[in-house]
């Protein structure tokens, strides 16, 4: 059975054209969604390293985003958005002088970077650059690595310093050595090595000196300390993904067993399968410089063993949930570190702690916890015992945990056409047992806290509110003070230029400003009884202290200027205290001119007033400072600094007054430039002059200190 | 019978207490007729045995202190006249001196002695004698086991003078009591650590004109105040600073400060420390740091005293002189120097190092390449842009990034996956002009294309 219109011939026309129409609309709708871009530099021969750069686009975008590759370097960061446009202006990365290739991508809301146009864009030279480059410095580049290699660049400065004249006052600050000369040796070696999957990377570094209180280990040593001294050193060899170190390193991620602990010693980490790595470390117990002691596992008594194991639940997405299982065995004595001081004491634990890291595939909810059980003693010190029986020290096992935890409320969700926020809130929780302590980890012990934060971000404008509560004595010991604090605080961190004016031609009359508060309330929960507190009650202490600050830095071509406030509190409320108060205000303001890369000057000035209530008593300091940098040629420089102080109180009962001025002539020589033949030398002249005159009228002191010194060096450099 | 004499209001002669053959205890609980009768015994004897009395006094005579940790406090003894000093003892009880005078530490109950690495102690002024007491953190947990076994939680350190003319020595103490380390505590500094970003190096090295990584003070700390001084550095062929020169301004007797030597001055600090015990402070701007001479240079954290009521020691309370010293930021060690060396080939090649670290994808690492692969990184305080630089196994540049500061994280086009199966990535934090300030390692990551 058949079915036709009787007019069927009629509407075959009208059909067919509203099929074209239908057609063509679909065509003009698909050439309207398609996107195009028009670059504003289209037609131009050439433009200058840093000329704006803008992109008008034909429609708006949905819910997708511009990005823009030049050369091989993502610059879409730097954009700045408009409704039909994006802009970048090239500071203070200049573009890259000659041919460079554009290509604006469209990243879709998957993720999808899908290539909308190419643009050729000719860079010329500008007459005078004196932004940044933009291309990073080949020589910093690392050389490419190819399946086998080997490289070793040695390098060794042999140099001469002394000190020509010298005068001072009074007598009694004579120097042990009014004129000297010494002799200076530094001498590195770096290596590379890589066979297939064996790769191994080193580095030693010596210093030495003529002059023996320079010796690197003078300060353990003395006068046995060697002249000439290991200061770093470092072997890593590779292979596949194992890795085995010795020298410098540092080793740890559990918060309160082992954390980042830095020294000379042994490390190995292995893979096991794709989601296990296994890493032991045997570590010496402080940091330390010179050859004795290379594996840095010489002394039993003052080493930290370590092992942990990592696992990760999701293979796909490592970070996604993983967890860290870690041992520590550690033993020190009173010692401290090479950059370190600190009172110390023998010490000794031993423990393990689990930490659980979990993120959701998009990252919005974080969580970082763990939990650590270890057991800590105070071994002999004789230099605390001295001979004499004392009261040993109970060995106690005790607890640690913590949490962190984070969720994005808000991600990038656009506010305006421009601009996104994200809204984050973390709480961040610690409970430390009384008398825990881990020889590898950095601990306050005895404290319960709990901090909520609440960060914001509007494109730039940074906002960050804190709250946290915390308290001691968590054995609630009656005789030991137990003190509550409550801190608040609040961070702003914003670029004007993002928010005001033309973001294309951003005026740089507005400054980046930022506003700090902090208030923290500290108090006694009670009169500890038995403890000593209860004969005089403004032991307990009831402090509230706040803490202001303010800056502000304009960044101009040639200037660049700050201005910096700082206001403090201290008032104390407890029963006695009342008016032991303290204020505290500083102003300061610098400047800075770079007019090209041969000068540099800057000049500050800074002012501070403390006012104590209690004693009535206002001390104002000044300071003024001056620095001036000049490249006078290629090899020469001259620099010069200058700095003043003056400090007194009101009342005129003290009076200090501080001169600083130095200046410096360096002349610079080369000669061969290829490695083992390499030479290139450096001489210099100082002058400085110190002043400084200290008044109080209370005390009757007048002391009055002056020196000129005049030193001059030169250094030979070889390879 | 027993008593406490740190609960009386007024002095009893430590002379006539033994005297009395008293023993001397803990328990704060007085009989008031006691006291009355031992008054009476002191009027009595006092004035014949006024020429042994004890003179010596000290001040602060009670302070809080750290029950977790280290605490070090400035003291004062005035009135010294022909005695000298002995060794300090810190213990949980005290008892008679006798035949001496004062109150010395019961041997039974003595938590160690003043270890001469932190004697800082000296002669100074009219008669007087400073005395840097550090209490060790073995101390404290001593005093703080003692508390928990229900015995009391102060403590006591007591100071021995030996008379040069024959007399009964002296015995002075200052009463510790314990508490969380925090505000009423003197403000002292107990650990601190100098260092560039690269923790693991002790010693940095650097190539000439190159910029070296911003440098920290980590420092731990009792009380609250201000901290306030100054980042010096040593250039090359100046000599170098004695411990004297290296002690904070407030460790030393009223008369030496402003004696230390000084040196160029890098820029100028004044901070204030909330009563929370820890603090990073930053080191000068990178950019002030020489670098143009080659040879070793020293950084050295010059501290002021700060005005802080608990820290104060009032000199007329001992009669050691006409006013009070303020002694806020008091340490009882030298302060540390950081060394740096100009010259030779530095130490870029330190593959752990890092002033800025990287945080996810860890190293080594194989990742699905079909989802999105975002690299994050920790801030630097002074940087103003980063680059993220992504290579190949070759070391061929793959693709840059640039961020402005703020912006820890990226998210690589999704073309990546397509250049190159293992790649190695590294960030450098630049400041406001394009300088760079610190550079993390390369981390190397494989991009696994399994369907």
């Amino acid at each position: 059975m058949s079915f036709r219109l009787k007019s069927e011939q009629k509407l075959m026309l009208p059909a067919a054209w509203f099929i074209l129409w239908l057609a063509l609309l679909s065509l003009s709708l698909l050439a309207q969604d398609a996107l195009t871009v028009t670059p504003s530099f289209a037609g131009k021969e050439s433009v200058a390293p840093t000329e704006l750069l803008e992109f008008k686009l034909s429609r708006a975008l949905k819910d997708e985003k511009i990005a823009v590759v030049i050369g091989t370097t993502d610059v879409t960061n730097l954009l700045t958005s408009k409704a039909d446009s994006v802009s970048y202006l090239p500071t203070p990365f200049a573009l890259p002088v000659g041919e460079n290739e554009v290509t604006i991508y469209l990243v879709t809301n998957n993720d999808e970077w899908k290539a909308l146009a190419h643009f050729s864009l000719r860079v010329a030279a500008a007459a005078n650059q004196t932004v940044a480059a933009a291309t990073t410095d080949p020589t910093a580049q690392p050389e490419a690595v190819v399946t086998r290699k080997m490289k070793f660049t040695p390098s060794i400065t042999l140099g001469f310093k002394s000190q020509a004249a010298e005068t001072h006052f009074p007598d009694t600050n004579k120097p042990e050595r009014p004129k000297f000369l010494d002799t200076t040796l530094q001498a590195s070696l770096k290596g590379e090595m890589k066979r297939d999957k064996f790769s191994s990377e080193m580095q030693f570094d010596i210093a030495g000196s003529s002059f023996r209180k320079e010796a690197l280990r003078f300060g353990t040593l003395g006068n046995d300390a060697p002249r000439t001294d290991l200061a770093n050193y470092l072997m890593q060899f590779n292979l596949g993904r194992s890795k085995f170190i010795s020298g410098h390193t540092s080793f740890g991620s559990n918060r309160h067993l082992i954390n980042s602990f830095a020294s000379r010693g042994l490390t190995l980490t292995v893979p096991v399968g794709k989601q296990d790595e296994f890493s032991v470390a045997a570590l010496n117990g402080s940091s330390i410089v010179g050859f004795g002691n290379f594996f840095g596992l010489n002394n039993r008594n003052h080493q930290v063993f370590s092992a942990s194991w990592g696992h990760e639940f999701l293979k796909e997405r490592p970070g996604g949930l993983r967890t860290e299982v870690s041992f520590m065995d550690g033993s020190l004595l009173p010692q401290t570190g090479v950059n370190q001081s600190a009172i110390t004491d023998a010490e000794k634990s031993q423990g393990y702690g689990f930490r659980l890291i979990a993120s959701d595939k998009s990252q919005r909810a974080k969580f970082d916890g763990g939990f650590t059980r270890n057991r800590f003693t105070n071994p002999p010190d004789p230099l605390l015992n001295q001979g004499r029986p004392i009261v040993q020290v109970q060995e106690t096992t005790r607890n640690a945990e913590f949490i962190d935890a984070s969720f994005d409320i808000l991600k990038d969700i656009t506010v305006t056409k421009s601009k996104k926020a994200t809204l984050t809130a973390a709480y961040h929780h610690e409970r430390v047992d009384p008398l825990f302590r881990s020889v590898a980890a950095t601990t306050q012990a005895d404290r319960f806290n709990n901090q909520w934060d609440v960060t914001g971000n509007l494109d730039q404008l940074n906002i960050t509110l804190t709250h946290q509560r915390f308290n001691d004595n968590l054995a609630d010991i009656p005789s030991i003070l137990k003190s509550l604090t409550r801190r608040s605080a609040a961070a702003i961190n914003a670029p004007l230029q993002a928010f005001i004016g033309n973001a294309d031609k951003p005026s740089p009359w507005l400054p980046r400003v930022g506003f700090t508060y902090d208030r923290v309330h500290q108090f006694g929960a009670a009169i500890p009884v038995n403890g000593g507190f209860d004969l005089d009650l403004s032991t307990v202490p009831n402090q509230l202290s706040i803490n202001q600050a303010f800056t502000a830095e304009w960044q101009f071509t040639k200037f660049r200027t700050g201005y910096r406030f700082n206001r403090s509190s201290q008032d104390n409320r407890q029963t006695g205290r009342e008016s032991a108060d303290l204020y505290n205000t500083i102003n300061g303001v610098t400047f800075g001119y770079t007019p090209n890369q041969k000068v540099d000057l800057s000049f500050d000035v800074n002012s501070e007033r403390a006012r104590n209530v209690e004693n009535k008593r206002s001390d104002q300091t000044w300071r003024f400072g001056f620095n001036a940098n000049l490249q006078v040629t290629k090899n020469t420089a001259l620099s010069a600094t200058l700095s003043t102080l003056n400090a007194f109180d009101l009342g005129q009962i003290s009076d200090n007054f501080t001169n600083e001025f130095n200046a410096q002539w360096t002349w610079k020589f080369l000669a061969g430039q290829k490695q083992f033949k390499k030479f290139s030398g450096q001489f210099f002249v100082r002058y400085a002059n110190f002043f400084v005159r200290t008044i109080d009228r209370s005390f009757d002191t007048n002391n009055l200190t002056k020196s000129n010194t005049l030193n001059a060096g030169i250094n030979f450099t070889f390879f | 019978m027993a008593f406490a004499p740190t609960s009386l209001q007024f002095s009893l002669s430590e002379q006539a207490r033994a005297s009395a053959a008293l023993p001397i205890g803990k328990v704060t609980t007085v009989n008031r007729t006691s006291v009355i009768i031992l008054f009476l015994v002191y009027l009595f004897l006092g004035v014949r045995l006024e020429c042994f009395a004890q003179t010596i006094a000290v001040n602060p005579k009670g302070v809080n202190v750290n029950s977790q940790g280290a605490t070090t406090v400035f003291l004062t003894f005035g009135n010294l006249r022909d005695y000298s000093p002995a060794e300090a003892t810190w213990c949980g009880d005290l008892i008679s001196a006798a035949p001496d005078q004062g109150l010395k530490c019961n041997p039974a109950a003595t938590y160690g002695l003043l270890p001469s690495r932190y004697d800082r102690s000296k002669r100074s002024g009219n008669n007087a004698y400073t005395d840097v007491m550090s209490i060790p953190a073995s101390v404290a947990r001593r005093a703080y086991q003692a508390a928990a076994r229900g015995e009391e939680a102060r403590f006591f350190y007591v100071r021995r003078f030996v008379s040069t003319t024959g007399g009964p020595d002296q015995y002075v103490d200052v009463t510790c009591r314990l508490s969380g380390g925090g505000a009423r505590v003197p403000f002292s500094l107990t650990d601190v650590k100098l260092l560039f970003g690269k923790e693991e190096s002790q010693i940095l090295f650097a190539e000439t004109d190159k910029p070296l990584p911003p440098l920290k003070a980590n420092i731990t700390y009792n009380g609250t105040g201000r901290l306030k001084g100054r980042w010096e550095i040593v250039l090359p062929g100046e000599e170098l600073p004695d411990e004297r020169d290296l002690l904070t301004e407030a460790t030393l007797p009223f008369e030496e400060r402003g004696l230390q030597k000084r040196y160029t001055q890098l820029s100028r600090f004044n901070v204030f420390l909330p009563p929370v015990g820890k603090v990073i402070l930053p080191g000068p701007e990178v950019a002030r740091l020489p670098r143009k001479v080659e040879g070793t240079y020293l950084i050295l954290l010059r501290i002021e005293a700060s005005d802080d009521r608990e820290g104060d020691s009032n000199l007329t309370a001992v009669n050691a002189g006409p006013d009070t010293v303020h002694s806020g930021a008091v340490a009882g060690f030298p302060l540390p120097v950081l060394r740096y060396v100009i010259g030779g080939i530095g130490q870029g090649v330190n593959p752990t190092a890092a002033a800025l670290q990287l945080l996810l994808p860890r190293d080594n690492v194989q990742l699905d390449a079909r989802r999105p692969i975002d690299f994050t990184w920790s801030d630097v305080a002074q940087a103003s842009f980063y680059e993220l630089e992504i290579q190949d196994a070759n070391g061929k540049n793959l693709l840059f990034a640039w961020f402005r500061s703020g912006i820890k994280s990226y998210r690589a086009p999704s073309w990546l996956k397509d250049k190159a199966e293992t790649i190695r990535w590294r960030v450098i934090a630049k400041d406001q002009s394009g300088k760079a300030l610190s550079e993390s390692g390369f981390r190397n990551l494989r991009l696994l294309k399994t369907k």
